[in-house]
């Protein structure tokens, strides 16, 4: 998958098997899992010793419905993007705290394609690969998608 | 004239009463005529229970023609004035749920019982299905959790199939491939393990009071609400390991506490801390029918937007709700309250607008043992 750049890969998520087949999936992607947090510590911790480029976030975590908050943190402290990874898309905050987009769980491995393809476009500036269609369980935060379309 | 031959020798008492002059036109072959079309069974009986007349209506209730009724000792159940409940069984029928008023009077010259016997087994049948309709109702306020619950299962196998597949393909004899078929039979068997419980807790079952163990039946439940409730809301147990066991139906108590979970986490917007305690309570409790049997209190509190005192005093009645439409039937707190007051206890809810609701159930002690 050389078609695209490596990204420094950080994976919140507190269920074990998900969290690992993520790590499958983005490492048959060319991409590096640089960690696997379950909570809120363990994921800024991670962000400050290894600085990731994106962070796949679930919604739900060991420590509670901490999702967003760590997203706000990656983003304006650690200058990370970020994904949300949930199965309940309701509880995403309006402004997407600040994400690029959402993957509704449980996806595919080529919905998770389609998302490391999304953010390579983001990164690279290029607004007609970011407008390119993607997977139905894939929705792109209201606020950048009023860019684009 | 008006004093024609008793239809029935005895029943001049019936005729004597200060009613006389108003109902003075009505004959005695009409009030005959009541006794023998009304839809209540009554019947007659000497003080040792021997049956001495029985209305058709009784005949229908007892499923025994009235000489055969007239030679079944019947026993005296109840107390003049009092207020019964019965099983009959009837033969080749299905038993009728009877209730039955007694009073004292005279009946041919000797002291005799007049017994009201009214069929209530359609209001019976009636009240089991809504208890089982509450319960279902309590059930679906929980179906969002559980819906994201199961749907997250699914996630997890979906991803561990694949995991498999992959490390299969790669190499069927690493250790990764056992590890990974433990953990699914692992969740596998979590999940099982709820649907058990909503199964059991769906059941059709008749209200029976039973000597409960509280605390268990909390632990037991909390396991359902950690998982139904939302990521968001935090269980916090203080239960005293010293309570005894309580007299109640266990099957309606989930519901309650069912109910009252699900209330908190709507008045917290679905954030919190919900809290469930268990104690003693207190023995000269104000409004307790029981009080020298004994109370066990069980509190269920939350940390959300607390109720004006408006609402407050609307918030047993059935069907009121503060949700929107759609949201809320206005069942849940009213069929706690039912339930409570039907078991011989009582409800106190206290809280005020910004500090959060507490809901005090009193739950009448089980008897001691032997």
């Amino acid at each position: 998958m050389s078609e695209y750049g490596k990204l420094r890969v950080l994976i919140v998520e507190d269920e074990l098997l998900i969290a690992m087949e993520l790590e499958s999936c983005l490492a048959s992607l060319g991409q590096e899992v640089i960690g696997i947090a379950a909570e809120s510590g363990e994921a800024l911790e991670l962000a400050r010793t290894a600085s990731p480029d994106l962070a796949m976030v679930d919604l739900h975590l060991r420590d509670g419905c901490t999702g967003p908050q760590i997203a706000a943190d990656l983003i304006h402290r650690h200058k990370v993007l970020v994904v949300f990874s949930t199965g309940t898309p309701h509880h995403i905050p309006s402004d997407y705290a600040g994400a690029l987009a959402a993957i509704i769980k449980p996806w595919s491995p080529e919905a998770v394609e389609h998302v490391v393809r999304f953010v390579h476009a983001y990164r690279a500036g290029d607004r007609t690969a970011m407008a390119a269609p993607l997977l139905p369980g894939i929705s792109i935060a209201p606020s950048l998608r009023a860019t684009l379309f | 004239m008006r004093r024609e031959p008793c239809a029935q020798a005895g029943s001049t008492e019936l005729l004597a009463a200060p009613e006389e002059t108003q109902f003075a036109h009505i004959n005695q072959l009409s009030f005959r005529r009541l006794i023998e079309t009304t839809a209540d069974g009554v019947l007659v009986l000497d003080l040792s229970g021997v049956v001495l007349y029985a209305n058709p209506a009784a005949e229908e209730i007892f499923g025994h023609s009235k000489d055969e009724l007239l030679n079944i000792p019947l026993g005296r159940p109840v107390a003049s004035g009092e207020t019964a409940e019965l099983t009959v069984r009837r033969p080749g029928k299905k038993p009728a749920e009877v209730e039955m008023r007694v009073v004292e009077f005279a009946w041919d010259g000797r002291p005799a019982i007049l017994a009201s016997l009214r069929d209530i087994s359609a209001r019976r049948a009636h009240e089991e299905r809504q208890r089982q309709s509450q319960k279902l109702e309590a059930i679906g306020r929980l179906s969002a959790g559980l819906v994201h619950d199961l749907n997250n299962l699914l996630g997890v196998f979906d991803a561990g199939l694949r995991l498999l597949r992959k490390q299969i393909a790669e190499d069927p004899a690493d250790p990764k491939v056992d590890m990974l078929i433990e953990e699914m039979l692992k969740r596998a068997k979590t999940g099982g393990a709820l649907t058990q419980q909503l199964l059991a807790f769906s059941r059709r079952q008749p209200l029976t009071p039973t000597a409960i163990d509280l605390n268990a039946r909390i632990d037991s439940l909390t396991n359902l609400l950690e998982r139904t409730l939302g990521g968001g809301v935090k269980i916090e147990r203080k239960l005293d390991a010293a309570l005894g066991p309580v007299l109640i139906d266990a099957n309606q108590l989930d519901v309650a506490l069912l109910n009252l979970a699900a209330n908190g986490r709507d008045a917290m917007g679905g954030q919190g801390v919900l809290t469930i305690e268990t104690c003693e309570a207190p023995s000269d409790l104000e409004d307790l029918p029981n009080a020298a049997a004994g109370y066990v209190r069980v509190t269920v509190a939350d940390s959300g937007s607390g109720m004006s005192e408006d609402v407050l005093a609307q918030a047993f009645e059935p069907f009121f709700t503060t949700k929107g439409e759609g949201d809320g039937t206005g069942l849940g707190l009213s069929q706690v309250y039912g339930f409570v007051r039907q078991s011989g206890g009582q409800v106190r809810i206290d809280s005020e607008v910004g500090t959060g609701t507490r809901v005090h159930l009193f739950l009448p002690r089980a008897p001691a043992e032997g």
